[in-house]
């Protein structure tokens, strides 16, 4: 297995100010050729899970912020 | 509040386009598909590539999109490569026109051919219906629901004032699937550019803003090519920056690592395609825009820039600048949390997990090897 790398970089403060005025707006993607959508994947394995009475019993989902 | 859509995160889905066959041959088809193509991705070609993507970082590729043409036009390969993607631990979507779903039962039958297969997204539209009635949508649709299976309904249109295509939402919405209706805009690429005049789009003097999160799932063509997008960049020559190389002459990790640094690509995908234009502005380089873009429609800004040689190596040219690259790289780092580019340009100051300045904005992450770099 490869070993965790862990990097730090710093963005410069004039980057930050200009970002920080540019809030990025995402567009809806295209849907047509483009199936995967993971808020429908998400719902739908949730769900499942959830639904999952020995996963309930053996196991717990806790949604954390990223790191 | 963000209220942008989530995004599958960079190279984290792969899509293999199938074939050029279709059983229909609808005027606004991107892909120009159709009975009459025999275009197909040899089975051999689709194993192998699916076993370099499972290969890739160590499993960083998670999706594989099966779409065409029509996949389910040759089920047999179908099943072994929506299989053979589910045993490398794949989630496996395919896209359809559901031509297949006659009746329920008949539905239920192909979809349990395909146990793989854990995502559908069925194609219904004013072309599609001329030839796949809505019932059989319904059966798939059905079908789906039977086997557990997610999906969703997607439904072009040039214009969403057009009275038929508000008569098929409607239909949708009236057999309970509002939640999963996915419009798109048709754009002129490909047979829909022949037959632009049956079309009816708004247009604009400005291009829609936005980023755009499709460019950040490849996809493979049958004859090995592997574009950033399945947008209809895809039926230029593959001389665009979209274009990201050619799986007959190296690997696809080679092509993937490479893409890490496509600063055309990264900036489709942190800004949109409007930013490209603002680029060209900003160089005094109006006179090679386009007049006009079809409102709303991310794809026909792409590919009018793209089209254009001109453009492409203008683009290329104001691209070279190593602070704008250095922009594309700490933007990549500081709204979608990506550290591979800004790795490549050696714009990390420390390992050191504590190190903190207080006029800074500090992100880390763990990476996988740089392999791009050489």
């Amino acid at each position: 297995m490869e070993p965790v790398r862990e990097l730090r970089f710093t963005i410069p403060k004039s980057f930050l100010e200009v970002f920080a005025q540019e809030p990025r707006f995402v567009l809806k993607p295209f849907p047509g050729l483009w199936p995967v959508d993971i808020r429908l994947l998400r719902s739908g394995l949730l769900e499942k899970l959830v639904a999952d009475e020995e996963f309930n019993a053996n196991f717990e989902i806790m949604i954390v912020p990223r790191g | 509040m963000d209220t942008n859509p989530p995004e599958l995160p960079f190279l984290s889905n792969i899509g293999l386009m199938l074939t050029y066959r279709c059983t229909v041959a609808c005027p606004h088809c991107i892909v120009e598909a159709g009975p009459h193509r025999k275009e197909e991705m040899r089975l051999e070609h689709s194993l192998a590539w699916i076993e370099q993507a499972s290969a890739y970082r160590h499993g960083h590729i998670k999706g594989l999109a099966l779409t065409g043409g029509e996949p389910f036009y040759n089920l047999e390969n179908l099943a072994q490569i929506s299989a053979y993607g589910e045993a490398l631990g794949f989630i496996i979507s395919v896209v359809t026109n559901a031509f297949w779903a006659s009746t329920k039962d008949v539905a239920l039958g192909v979809l349990s051919r395909l146990p793989a297969i854990q995502m559908i997204s069925i194609s219904t539209d004013v072309y599609h219906q001329k030839s796949i009635p809505f019932d059989y949508i319904k059966n798939a649709v059905w079908a789906a629901r039977e086997l557990g299976r997610l999906y969703n309904i997607a439904v072009c249109t040039d214009n969403e004032e057009d009275r038929q295509y508000q008569k098929i939402i409607e239909d949708l919405k009236a057999i309970g699937e509002a939640d999963r209706i996915r419009v798109s805009i048709i754009f002129p690429a490909g047979r829909a550019q022949k037959r632009a005049r049956y079309f009816n789009s708004h247009t604009t003097p400005e291009p829609t803003v936005g980023a755009c999160s499709v460019a950040s799932s490849p996809v493979i063509f049958p004859d090995g090519r592997v574009n950033a997008c399945i947008g209809p960049l895809l039926t230029l020559p593959p001389v665009h920056p979209m274009s990201l190389g050619d799986l007959h002459q190296e690997a696809l990790s080679e092509v993937l690592d490479r893409s890490e640094l496509n600063p055309v690509l990264h900036t489709i995908r942190v800004w949109g395609p409007h930013k490209l234009v603002s680029l060209l502005r900003q160089h005094g380089l109006d006179a090679l825009l386009p007049k006009e873009y079809i409102c709303d429609c991310p794809c026909d800004v792409c590919y009018k820039l793209l089209c254009d040689r001109r453009i492409v190596d203008a683009l290329e040219s104001i691209l070279q600048d190593k602070q704008i690259r250095q922009t594309i790289a700490y933007a990549r780092l500081y709204y979608l949390n990506e550290t591979t580019m800004a790795e490549l340009y050696h714009l990390h100051v420390t390992d050191c997990p504590d190190r903190r300045k207080s006029d800074s904005h500090p992100r880390a992450a763990s990476t996988a090897p740089a392999s791009a770099a050489s």
